[in-house]
């Protein structure tokens, strides 16, 4: 991750300006109890967590910059929607629609880019019309699975 | 800039996302 992404200029700047980052080395003693107050087990392990210490968000697994960048903005704005702040999370939902369409985690953020629109506005369209734009955007991946019981009939 | 701001110490972290209103990114790595 060090050699490659964490060397990206574009990663460098996010991470600096949206998150308050630290690092854990899980062969020091010193992580053991921050390894065990996580329930870590596998590397590379990234977590998004609240100012309280808690887990809103992580995944598991190396990324090159062209995908941690928007696994990145799809972690944060999860821990937003999470903590009920879903305008935030709309706005970063959509920065990942728009500056990262063909990305791997684009699908779940068209998913959840409805689902925040929804939640904020209790307007039924709101979240239809979006799930209608991730059947057409992104048919064959799994977020449309997730809400084809709106396509029967 | 031209690095990531780590830190290690948690408690100073939790400490400057609150006062930021930031979230806070962990990233646990092994070096092997």
């Amino acid at each position: 991750m060090s050699a490659v992404t964490y060397s990206d200029t574009q990663v460098i700047d996010t991470i600096n300006a949206r998150f308050v980052p630290m690092q854990i080395n899980t062969q020091e003693a010193a992580g053991l109890p921050m390894v065990q107050r996580f329930y870590q087990v596998w590397t590379p392990d990234l977590r998004v967590v609240s100012p309280e210490g808690v887990d809103l968000y992580h995944w598991n697994g190396y990324l090159p910059p062209a995908e941690f960048l928007p696994q990145l903005l799809v972690a944060q704005a999860h821990a937003l929607l999470r903590l009920h702040d879903e305008p935030g999370a709309a706005a970063v939902y959509r920065e990942v629609l728009e500056r990262f369409p063909t990305s791997a985690v684009a699908p779940e953020a068209q998913y959840f880019f409805a689902v925040s629109a929804y939640k904020h506005s209790h307007q039924a369209s709101d979240l239809l019309d979006n799930w209608r734009r991730l059947q057409m955007r992104y048919p064959d991946s799994l977020w449309r699975v997730k809400q084809s019981f709106t396509e029967q009939g | 800039m031209t690095t990531i701001l780590w830190t290690n110490d948690w408690e100073a972290v939790c400490a400057q996302a609150g006062q930021e209103h930031k979230l806070v990114l962990l990233d646990f790595f092994s070096p092997t």
